[in-house]
């Protein structure tokens, strides 16, 4: 481990606890409080990872965790970013877009290539022939791609927070904490945060005076003023990566997401320095200057031995004054600009006696041994074009580039904020922030402020190429052009083209060259040409992290364990677990419980079936607005079928409407319909404003379905006070009743065409009126068992056997329409529908039952198609082997001339078999109804 | 007290048979079995209580309000608010026309049972009675953790500063409906009622996140006791 | 994430709500023609511009009208289903 500055330099480490670790199959020793590229770069090492396309070597370039150059892979943790991941013991670290290793990559190769693979290559090679895509995608998709990912990679989910502050401060800088203070004193709650481990933000890694000692005294000045507001809540080490309507700003910290609603935002994030485009400018030992300052200032790592600033405003000269004092020897500041500027930092570094190259830049940096740079090659600048004449040759080890200053734009432009190029001043400014965002500090000040102004084109094209623009998608000069050449001339054109932009860095880098070189390319102003649009996420969010910990809402009924104890088969209904069927064998197993039912009783959870309460002088009414049948005649304790359309004429649901008392209804819907059912309701009578409450019981009810022709003897045996034959409890019949001592409704409908009581419970007594019934030697049947039950009588399931096109005299419900009411919803459509059918404009289409030939084995599935001369004219709904007929039986949508009893029907199987079968009418089964209404 | 009512044993909570695998020791108060403590448990800071078998009843439309007052029920000002009652239950009004009643969970509570039953004999017009003590679960959460808790589990500042005692919402808790209802007792407490079928979930759900802030289910006993 | 000031719940966030589609009175089915009923059940304004929606606060199934600006995606005004005729497109009340 090379020796480390003294303090004050290394504020991030703590220099009595080294920690030993592994990169790219070598042992490293850094500090705690190093991250993976600092303890690196303290050991002279830049190269961390091989570049995305043409696999050239690169190292860090901000020290920020601001570019993709730093990926490399740890295990569990993909595309870490080296300059921003903490080094713990024995951590093992390698690096990505490797062929070989680290040092000789074969894929390097291809950078000698490269005007072969130039932007758009992808679209243009794999276009033609077809199917030549396949043959090459696993040789690129080897080639590029990032981290290898671990398929059967799983983690704890992590929870995700909601939070609320009345101001929400990014960015703890100097002006983001006199931000978060002023705030603070107005007794607003206050949460400041920041991406590094600190707050101070560029204070603690930059020079603002001679002495270098006022940023980071004003650092700890509010630094212990912050901590000491108990307004303030302060997150260090946490990344907003999003802004949202409202202020709700998406932040990740301690690798959880923190959804933050915020009063008002304050942006005080600060600006981007830029890089300088000439060739080679990605060699590992070339950084920005504020990553050199960083790397002195949080580290403790000299960022080398000799070093050339490279400069286009004044920000090089507070480097240099940094390396100066850290004993690095400063071979030149080459200036961009051909006038000296103004400024103490600039006359420091006069007066120090080091080398200033005014007017000049470099052409060109060559690698050394080990890939690092070795020496720069400057050129006399005149104007904005270099000299042809070669230049002089600077040996360095490192280059420290700064190339001017961008905002950090992206939270702004989220927000609605326009990022407007002024000419006048050569950069970009933001402009029209959004009510409630606050622009602060470097982010919103006016240009020339801090580092005076900045050469306006550090961009040097070279003829053999190799200047990057963007590092991330290794896209030089020539690629953006091309693709203003290409005829991609708008900037959001162009980084679709050419994947500018479109990187880890996410154009924090590029962004401003690419408006430059697109503005000049297309003969517009940079004003015009602009940038893309910034979307969230701002930096990179894990899948875990968004996902969080998941829920997943289950419903249970009060039998739920009782199922359990009988061992059920369960089922989804929405988010209800229901018995599909009792036992483990699926299909013997319904088979028993439909000759059950049909032969002796059952017993079946119908707790999920919706229920609702309708009451007031209006609720006979209200129910024949809602539903299609008349209500108001309906006597007290009868119970009338319900059927439901929409205003298109569409059933969308049906259940039971049992009168209790002349002004009270209860009303069952469908399991999945009845929250639909139910706010439909409340949604017609905000605007009927009838006398009448609708209340969703659903839950509140726990019921079975007693059903067989033993069932009246069951019930007999459990409410012995109340009267049951024919009579006294005729079909459709509704009492209110003791079950089993248990408070109950009792509803005699027939839903699978026996004889049968529905029985329902307040649900704390379900399990107790469940175990009533068993204990009489009752056994219990399943949803499924149900379906072929109710399939026999040709009872439609809403939805299964009905779509959003369905209306009630399509599946034979006609007489389930009162032609005879002023209004209901739906009507004034479905009469219009009778009319079109009349007068033969809609061919419309018929729900009939369908019977398999007795010899046929195979039964056609929901959504088989019903074939005639090879088009399709139909398909089924639903099927089923029945018992009772020994035959499979269904439903299908057929054209209204085959829906006669008898017509022959075609219907094409999964795999493109198709059997034929007979229309028939229905109930198949027990077509008199007599069995359910003795 | 027991009641001699073959009911009382016949009613159960959806989370009965957990109470059971968890060494629930039930006693009986008024017209309710519940859980008195669990075989293990111990003192804990932050704590989760069922409470589905307590009383409780609601009343909706327009007529409620003065039928309650009639009761000399003492009625929230606004929708979102609770008021206590002289006998320690509690009133949560939910709409303009919507109020909800829970029996007092420290000592004998027949506010709900009452009201039932007058409402019965009263049949007032415009007034309803909806049976919140078997549409929805009542959980119970206990503790000054609870609002931190509940910031991963809810998008509703529950925060003691900005949802003060007696303020009721009525929104969403992981992915279910939920009546959410500060009610302190000495320390932070929370009343969560949800759709009953979602009971064990949601037990499940909040179980997690408590027992991961060093929390635990308790019984009714250290409810009482804590509070 | 977008808040809607709920006029029972108070501000929360729209994943709370259900969209319930543009208001739209019910014109008098016994009055009205067969083209004016179609345009009714099946055409939608899709206006850019201030529009009135049905909103449901789902946790309390509580219906009521939000006067949105759909180019702006602003909300203007939100409001009980009994004051539309007092608030609805900007009126003032």
């Amino acid at each position: 481990m090379a020796e480390r500055l003294p303090t004050p330099w290394g504020g991030r480490i703590n220099r009595d606890r080294a920690i030993d670790f592994r990169f790219a199959g070598k042992n490293y020793q850094g500090l705690d409080g190093d991250t993976i590229a600092s303890a690196i770069a303290a050991d002279g090492d830049y190269l961390l990872s091989r570049s995305f396309k043409y696999h050239r070597p690169r190292g860090p370039l901000s020290f920020a965790g601001h570019d993709g150059n730093t990926l490399v892979h740890i295990d569990d943790k993909p595309n870490s970013l080296a300059d921003v991941e903490l080094i713990t013991a024995d951590l093992q670290v390698r690096p990505i877009n490797v062929l070989g290793t680290l040092r000789t990559d074969l894929g390097a190769a291809l950078g000698l290539f490269s005007r072969f693979l130039p932007v758009g290559f992808y679209y243009k090679a794999f276009f033609k022939p077809r199917g030549i895509w396949e043959l090459w995608a696993p040789l690129i998709r080897r080639m590029a791609g990032l981290s290898p990912l671990d398929p059967d990679y799983s983690e704890a989910p992590k929870d995700k927070f909601y939070g609320f502050y009345e101001v929400v401060v990014i960015g703890a800088g100097r002006s983001g904490m006199e931000a978060a203070l002023a705030a603070a004193q107005r007794g607003e709650r206050v949460l400041l945060l920041d991406e590094n481990p600190e707050t101070g933000g560029s204070l603690n890694c930059s020079r603002r005076d001679v002495a270098g000692l006022a940023a980071r005294q004003r650092a700890l000045e509010l630094s212990r003023q912050v901590a000491s507001e108990r307004c303030i809540t302060v997150l260090t080490g946490a990344r907003c990566t999003g802004w949202f309507a409202d202020h709700w700003l998406s932040v990740l910290h301690r690798q959880q997401l923190h959804k933050i609603r915020a009063g008002r935002t304050v942006l005080a994030v600060g600006t981007l320095q830029q890089p300088i485009i000439f060739r080679n400018n990605d060699l590992p030992g070339i950084m920005l200057s504020s990553a050199a300052q960083r790397l002195m200032h949080h580290y403790g790592v000299s960022p080398g031995k000799r070093a050339v600033v490279l400069t286009a405003d004044n920000q090089g000269y507070a480097c240099a004054l940094d390396l100066l004092d850290a004993n690095v020897h400063v071979v030149a500041v080459v200036d961009l600009r051909s006038k000296t500027a103004g400024g103490d930092l600039v006359s420091a570094v006069h007066e120090r006696g080091i080398r200033v190259m005014q007017g000049h830049a470099v052409w060109e940096a060559h690698a050394g041994r080990n890939h690092k740079i070795a020496r720069v090659e400057v050129r006399p600048l005149d104007g904005e074009c270099v000299s042809p004449q070669k230049g002089e040759l600077l040996q360095c080890d490192v280059l420290c580039m700064a190339g001017g200053q961008m905002p950090a734009w992206q939270l702004a432009c989220m927000a609605g904020a326009k990022l407007e190029y002024r000419e006048q001043h050569d950069r970009f400014e933001l402009s029209q922030m959004p009510p409630g965002m606050e622009a602060v500090g470097s982010l919103a000040s006016s240009p020339g402020e801090d580092w005076g102004t900045a050469h306006p084109w550090p961009i040097f094209p070279h003829p053999r190429g190799k200047e990057f623009v963007d590092f991330d998608e290794d896209l030089q000069i020539e690629d953006i052009l091309n693709a203003t050449r290409e005829g991609y001339e708008h900037i959001q054109l162009v980084k679709r083209f050419s994947t500018v932009g479109m990187g880890p860095s996410q154009g924090r880098h590029s962004a401003l060259t690419t408006a430059r070189l697109v503005a000049l390319a297309t003969n517009r102003t940079i004003a015009e040409t602009g940038i893309t649009t910034a979307r969230p996420p701002a930096s990179a969010e894990t899948l875990g992290q968004l996902a969080g910990r998941r829920f997943y809402p289950a419903r249970y009924s009060s039998m739920h364990q009782r199922h359990i104890d009988a061992g059920a088969t369960l089922l989804q209904a929405g988010a209800w677990y229901r018995p599909a069927y009792y036992g483990q064998q699926r299909d013997p197993a319904i088979a028993a419980e439909v000759t059950m039912v049909r032969n002796s009783v059952g017993v079946i959870d119908v707790s999920t079936l919706g229920g609702l309460e309708v009451r007031g002088a209006d609720a006979a009414e209200f129910l024949n607005r809602i539903y299609t049948f008349g209500f108001l005649k309906q006597e007290v304790g009868r119970c009338r079928y319900a059927l439901m359309t929409n205003e298109a004429g569409v059933v969308i649901d049906d259940g039971v409407a049992c009168r209790f008392a002349p002004d009270h209804y209860y009303v069952t819907a469908t399991t999945t319909g009845v929250d639909r059912v139910f706010q439909a309701m409340l949604k017609w009578n905000a605007q009927w404003q009838l006398d009448v409450d609708i209340a969703n019981v659903t839950s509140a009810w726990s019921a079975v379905n007693l059903a067989g022709p033993r069932s009246r003897d069951v019930l007999a045996q459990l409410c012995p006070n109340l009267a049951l034959d024919g009579n006294a409890f005729p079909y459709m019949g509704a009492r209110i009743a003791s079950v089993a001592e248990i408070p109950a409704r009792i509803l005699r409908v027939g839903f699978v065409g026996e004889l049968g009581y529905e029985i329902h419970v307040p649900q704390h007594y379900g399990e107790a009126l469940w175990d009533a019934i068993c204990a009489l030697n009752v056994a219990p049947f399943g949803v499924e068992a149900q379906r072929v039950l109710r399939l026999e009588k040709g009872h439609v399931i809403i939805g299964q056997d009905t779509d959003a096109m369905s209306t009630p005299g399509e599946i034979g419900m006609q007489w389930a329409v009162s032609s005879n009411k002023p209004f209901f919803v739906g009507g004034r459509t479905l009469q219009e529908l009778e009319l079109q059918e009349l007068d033969r404009r809609s061919p419309g289409r018929r729900l009939i039952g369908f019977l398999l030939p007795a010899n046929e084995s195979r039964l056609p599935a929901e959504n088989h198609l019903v074939i005639s001369d090879g088009n399709m004219v139909g398909r089924v709904t639903s099927s089923a082997y029945s018992t009772a007929l020994k035959r499979g039986i269904g439903m299908a949508y057929v054209r209204p001339e085959d829906a006669a009893p008898g017509t022959p029907i075609t219907i094409k199987l999964t795999g493109g078999e198709q059997l034929t079968a007979e229309v028939t009418s229905t109930p198949f089964y027990d077509p008199e109804n007599t069995r359910q209404a003795v | 007290m027991a009641d001699s009512s073959p009911l009382l044993d016949l009613r159960r909570s959806l989370l009965h048979h957990w109470h059971q695998q968890h060494g629930g020791v039930f006693d009986y108060a008024g017209t309710t079995r519940r859980v008195q403590r669990y075989a293990d448990e111990q003192a804990c800071e932050l704590s989760l209580t069922d409470l589905s078998t307590h009383p409780r009843v609601g009343f909706k439309g327009p007529g409620t309000a003065q039928w309650l007052s009639h009761q000399s029920v003492d009625l929230p000002r606004s929708p979102n608010c609770s008021t206590q009652q002289p006998d320690g239950s509690l009133v949560a009004r939910l709409s303009d026309h919507e109020h909800l009643v829970l029996g007092n969970i420290a000592a004998d509570a027949p506010m709900p049972d009452d009201l039932q039953q007058r409402w019965e004999q009263d049949n007032p017009g415009q007034c309803y009675a909806l049976p919140r003590a078997d549409s929805h679960s009542w959980l119970v959460l206990q503790g000054a953790a609870a609002a931190h808790m509940m910031s991963s589990l809810c998008a509703v500042d529950l925060r003691p500063a900005s949802f003060h005692n007696g303020s009721v919402a009525q929104t969403s808790v992981a992915r279910a409906n939920t009546i959410i209802i500060r009610d302190d007792a000495d320390q932070l407490r929370f009343h969560l009622l949800s759709d009953v079928s979602m009971a064990l979930y949601m037990w499940e759900v909040l179980l997690e996140s408590v027992k991961a802030l060093g929390g635990q289910a308790t019984g009714v006993e250290q409810l009482i006791n804590a509070s | 994430m977008k808040i809607i000031d709920c006029p029972l719940n108070g501000p929360r966030n729209i994943s709370e709500f259900t969209y319930g589609g543009e208001y739209h009175p019910l014109p008098d089915p016994s009055e009205i023609n067969r083209q004016a009923w179609a345009e009714y059940v099946f055409f939608h304004d899709n206006h850019a511009g201030l529009v009135t929606e049905w909103w449901m606060h789902t946790a309390t199934a509580f219906w009521f009208l939000v006067d949105r600006n759909t180019i702006t995606d602003e909300i203007l005004r939100t409001y009980r289903v009994s004051e539309v005729e007092k608030y609805r497109m900007g009126k003032d009340g």
